[in-house]
């Protein structure tokens, strides 16, 4: 995995998606969990909300996707964008990296920037539904001029 | 627009605490998910998106207008999807101004005025909204409970026009400003500042809830967001400053990494060191600037609309009464209202006075005093009150001494008068300053002086 991706992912780092459905209306969300299944070719679990008005159905291909992974110190990000496969439902294996990923993520902001866990707790829905993201480019996502900048040797 | 949530219920999510999502698509549907700088409602079926770099979701709605934002409630947690599709993009007007003075704000706050700006605010028509409710009971709205409730304002607002309406001088109009905004309207962190002679700086005249007064603190005028509230004659109202704080530090530096800015410092900002909200509003009279109060809070999104407008009340009636005073100040009393002072003798304390005629600061015993024209003012009673003995003066006649180097037009004399007077208190100096009638004052000495000069003289 390009050494950008590598090391937010390894960090603690939030996470949104962008997916759209079959007519091209394009869907933000958050996301609550994510797995590095594979590094070469860049393969991805994603772990998506169920139940807030996502065009998803179990079984049914997700499509194109993107996620903007964001460290919350600096806000450098990194942008993942590819191909996701069917929608699953979360296994107990999934729920487990939604805690690990959440109490990383839920410490950061406690620590950075002053939020009470209970209240972050909020926004965590209580199911969730999977998919797999193949992941074909990558670009800089920090703000600024050079966001959206693609970054080079991707998802090889 | 469909559904029960109405864009107005949607308020505080336009305070930019909890950053929004928008994700777009291009034409061949391939998605872009992104956060936002700031989301603002243009009216009940619109919002306007910042746009300061021609980013892919720009280039995106150029081919798809389709997008969707997600709003998060600071309050509450509950999340709002926004289907949006886009309209326009505004380079001038109410609503580009609007988010300019948002990019502005962070502008200001990380010296980027040059190179960070709003190319344009991109309009959106909302074709639906979806509540995603927080889990969990209903949290009570923490924000502003220190605040009187709405219909209890106009009577707090009535009382401390009154308490204004009765202050007999500047003096003790700055004090009931700060007070009765901290003890009536519920405002505990609050900073009064007034321009200077020159019209390029601000300097504390009085603060309430800080550690420090801080009395003869200043900051140039457009810098920071109170400069730049002064700058703009217009109120700035932010709930977000942590997250402003880290989003400009990273934009500053992609804009270093690029060359485009040299590497530079954040601003420092008087007030409240872990401040999260702070509104500055401009104290204007007959068309002019005066000052600008400025009240902060540690709690997100802590100011309304409402409250804005409140300030701005307020800030009208303290600019007036203080134009007022000004001119008032032009024409003293015939009358003293005090018998003649004289030099006290045989003082056994003895304060080294010194002052650097280049700036006009002053040192009391090695401490830093103030400067500028409160510190020639100064200056220049102490070698009265040395060289024969003085202690009573008039305004009039002190405004003359060309030492103070003070403008010809619009002095602000009274101002800088106080400034000092304030200051001596706020430092339990041995000087002190009584006022003893309209544009009259005593010079109240309890110590021996030695008088020095450093730097130019």
């Amino acid at each position: 995995m390009e050494a950008r991706a590598a090391e937010l992912l390894a960090g603690r780092f939030g996470l949104v998606a962008g997916l759209v459905d079959s007519e091209g209306v394009p869907y933000a969300t958050r996301t609550y969990g994510i797995t590095v299944v594979e590094e070469r070719p860049l393969r991805l679990r994603v772990v998506l909300p169920l139940d807030d008005g996502l065009p998803l159905c179990i079984g049914e291909e997700v499509g194109p996707i993107a996620l903007t992974a964001t460290e919350p110190l600096t806000l450098r990000s990194v942008q993942f964008k590819g191909r996701a496969g069917p929608v699953e439902p979360a296994t107990a294996e999934d729920r487990a990296t939604v805690a690990r990923c959440c109490d990383s993520f839920f410490s950061a902001l406690m620590e950075i920037d002053g939020y009470e866990r209970s209240f972050l707790e909020r926004v965590v829905p209580a199911d969730f539904l999977v998919c797999s993201v193949d992941v074909d480019e990558l670009y800089d996502q920090t703000p600024g001029p050079g966001a959206g900048a693609a970054i080079s040797g991707a998802a090889s | 627009m469909t559904g029960d949530v109405s864009l107005r219920d949607l308020n505080r999510c336009f305070e930019g605490v909890i950053p929004t999502i928008v994700a777009t698509a291009s034409a061949n549907g391939v998605p872009n998910v992104t956060y936002l700088s700031k989301v603002r409602m243009v009216d009940s079926e619109r919002v306007a998106l910042s746009n300061q770099f021609f980013s892919k979701t720009t280039r995106n709605l150029a081919e798809n207008p389709r997008a969707s934002i997600l709003l998060t409630d600071p309050a509450t947690y509950d999340q709002y999807r926004l289907a949006i599709v886009y309209e326009r993009t505004d380079d001038r007007g109410r609503v580009f101004e609007l988010l300019h003075d948002d990019v502005a704000a962070v502008a200001v706050m990380h010296g980027m005025q040059d190179v960070f700006k709003l190319r344009g605010a991109d309009v959106y028509r909302v074709l639906h909204v979806d509540m995603i409710p927080a889990r969990g009971d209903t949290l009570p709205d923490a924000a502003g409970d220190r605040r009187p409730r709405a219909q209890d304002v106009p009577g707090a607002l009535a009382e401390l026009t009154s308490r204004l309406g009765r202050c007999p001088d500047l003096d003790t109009l700055v004090t009931a400003t700060v007070d009765g905004l901290a003890e009536r309207l519920g405002f505990p962190h609050v900073l009064l500042m007034l321009l200077d002679e020159r019209g390029s700086r601000l300097y504390t005249i009085a603060s309430r809830g800080y550690d420090a007064e801080g009395v003869g603190s200043e900051i140039p005028v457009g810098e920071g967001v109170t400069g730049m509230a002064a700058a703009r004659c217009s109120p700035i109202r932010l709930g977000n400053l942590h997250q402003m704080r880290k989003y400009g530090r990273t934009v500053r530096q992609a804009f270093e990494q690029r060359g485009d800015i040299g590497p530079g410092h954040d601003v420092p900002v008087p007030g409240l060191p872990r401040a999260e909200s702070r509104m500055a509003v401009p104290a204007m009279a007959l068309g002019r600037l005066v000052g600008v109060l400025v009240v902060e809070s540690m709690q997100r999104a802590a100011f309304t609309a409402e409250d804005e407008e409140l300030l701005m009340v307020v800030a009208a009636l303290v600019g007036n009464a203080i134009e007022i005073e000004r001119v008032r100040d032009l024409a003293p009393d015939a009358t003293v209202s005090a018998p003649p002072g004289a030099r006290p003798t045989g003082q056994a304390r003895s304060t080294r006075v010194r002052f650097f005629d280049v700036d006009g600061s002053t040192f009391l015993d090695g401490d830093y005093l103030i400067k500028g024209v409160a510190g020639r003012l100064l200056w220049s009673l102490l070698k009265q009150y040395d060289d024969e003995g003085r202690v009573d003066f008039t305004n009039r006649e002190v405004r003359l001494d060309p030492s103070l180097e003070l403008p010809e037009f619009r002095d602000n004399f009274e101002n800088r008068l106080v400034l000092l007077k304030r200051r001596l208190d706020e430092r339990h100096a041995p000087i002190r300053i009584e006022k003893t009638g309209r544009g009259r004052f005593r010079l109240d000495v309890g110590t021996g002086l030695v008088l020095e000069t450093g730097g130019r003289d």
